[in-house]
């Protein structure tokens, strides 16, 4: 390896670590709460699909879940007879209810459950 | 070499997912209105005012995962006068929440500083169906002021939830030379949020004593104050019909401070200012009522039953909330007051104590 080479690739090496630490300093964000993710559509108005890696808390959903309570803001995964999917709410009203299928992916098949959503606490008193 | 490219560009890589892991959030809600009150010594006045439906602010807040379901968090929020945009509070930069703790997904949280108290979370997430806000408030009315809204000093202590149940303890310093109980104040509230109804239930007291100050060699000493305790004991529900959801609340007020009077400025002009009383109850009805895809319309009976002076005073209130985008709500409210002997209520909103026993807002939100 040339000596020209060897400085060329340390010099990557460097910009690409350097680049991890540029993105990893912005950090802070302004908050994305209620941002519609394209075409306004049944679902997203209830806010929009997340990964399963950002949710705070995951809930079971089995054949005799009737309800589940969330809060705006919170990105929760649902696990549905061993398939599960995640959801960061924001929705229209601070406070609304609906059926839980109408976030569901369409291959995950939700049993008949409410989802009653609490107002998000950014933004109460 | 390639050693050294592979170390360097795993080196860059752990800072970026260490960093990953932590997050902070700006936020905030700017809401100003436009207020006409009625029926005060001052006459009728109309103003621009900040937070009307929702105080408004500005916040940072962060959380970094420390692994194992464990998290650090913290919130620093101050609160903003939009109309002017002077700070909320002078002087005290995060005077709406300022603290920092520890999160378990398995065991609750902990969090130290300056915290809302379980009186106003109670009414402002369950027994209001104006949420706090608008000219239908219930701090109107309900023992919501001053030293009952928010403490310094708190170290409050908040369950997870288990089958719909949680719980918190607060304990809030007076941190005064000398007296380590005068000032202090601590709380406790029991949760419950199943599907169509949530119910809370709350107790707070608080010592309004003043330590003593012994002389020095410029000052003279200053005799300690001292008061019988304030006790709330605050009972809050809410039911989802559906069509409409029901609210309601009952609390019971006793000893010093246990209902303070929101407006303290005599605003009727009496010849007797009102008496801030130590023995009353509260109660509230009311419903919020979705209209259409966007709309919702809140309303609500309050009464202040004071057993001490007879200073009653009852409130009906309405109001209608119309979402524009998640993000932004355009409202109206209007509330009326009835005072009966030398009662001294105002109406007011989630900001302002009000100046008549009348109130009509109109205004804007947006939160970001």
């Amino acid at each position: 390896m040339s000596k020209s080479k060897r400085c060329l690739k340390v010099l990557l090496a460097l910009t690409l670590s350097g680049a991890a630490l540029a993105m990893s300093a912005q950090a802070a964000t302004v908050n994305t709460y209620g941002a519609y993710g394209g075409a306004a559509s049944a679902a997203n108005v209830y806010g929009s699909a997340a990964s399963a890696a950002s949710a705070q808390r995951e809930i079971d959903v089995t054949a005799t879940t009737k309800w589940v309570n969330v809060t705006n803001g919170e990105t929760v995964r649902f696990n549905v007879d061993g398939q599960s999917f995640a959801w960061n709410f924001g929705t229209l009203r601070n406070e609304t209810s609906f059926d839980l299928s109408a976030i569901a992916p369409k291959d995950v098949h939700v049993p008949m459950v409410r989802v009653y959503v609490a107002s998000n606490p950014l933004y109460r008193g | 070499m390639k050693k050294l490219i592979l170390a360097t560009l795993v080196g860059g890589a752990g800072i970026a997912s260490a960093q990953a892991q932590s997050n902070v959030t700006i936020y905030g809600t700017v809401d100003v209105g436009v207020v006409s009150e009625r029926g005060g010594a001052a006459g009728p006045v109309s103003k621009v005012t900040s937070g009307v439906g929702s105080a408004s602010r500005l916040g940072f807040k962060g959380n970094e995962d420390l692994g194992d379901g464990l998290s650090a968090i913290f919130v620093l929020e101050e609160g903003v006068l939009a109309d002017t945009g002077a700070q909320d509070s002078a002087g005290q930069a995060f005077n709406r929440q300022s603290f920092a703790g520890l999160s378990s997904r398995e065991y609750g949280a902990v969090t130290l500083g300056r915290q809302k108290t379980v009186l106003y979370q109670a009414l402002g997430e369950v027994g209001d169906p104006f949420a706090l806000g608008y000219a239908g408030s219930v701090k109107n009315l309900f023992p919501l002021a001053g030293v009952n809204t928010r403490t310094s000093n708190m170290v409050a202590y908040n369950s997870a939830t288990v089958n719909g149940v949680s719980g918190e303890l607060t304990y809030s310093a007076g941190e005064q030379a000398g007296d380590a109980s005068a000032g202090r104040e601590m709380g406790a509230a029991l949760a419950y949020a199943g599907g169509v109804f949530n119910a809370r239930l709350a107790y707070s007291s608080r010592n309004s004593d003043t330590a003593a100050v012994a002389a020095t060699s410029t000052a003279a000493a200053v005799p300690g104050v001292s008061h019988d305790l304030g006790h709330t004991t605050l009972l809050v529900a809410n039911y989802d019909f559906t069509l409409l959801r029901a609210y309601f609340s009952y609390g019971v007020d006793k000893g010093f401070n246990s209902a303070v009077l929101p407006n303290l400025a005599n605003p009727y002009g009496y010849a007797v200012a009102p008496k801030a009383t130590t023995n009353s109850t509260d109660l509230l009805i009311g419903a919020t009522i979705p209209v259409g895809r966007a709309g919702t319309v809140m309303t609500s009976y309050v009464h202040k039953d004071d057993k001490q002076f007879g200073q009653n005073a009852s409130q009906l209130g309405v109001g209608y909330s119309y979402a524009l985008s998640k993000r932004t709500s355009t409202y109206l409210s209007y509330a009326h007051i009835t005072n009966k002997n030398g009662a001294g209520y105002t109406v007011g909103n989630d900001t302002e104590a009000g100046s008549g026993n009348s109130a009509f807002d109109i205004g804007v939100r947006h939160s970001f």
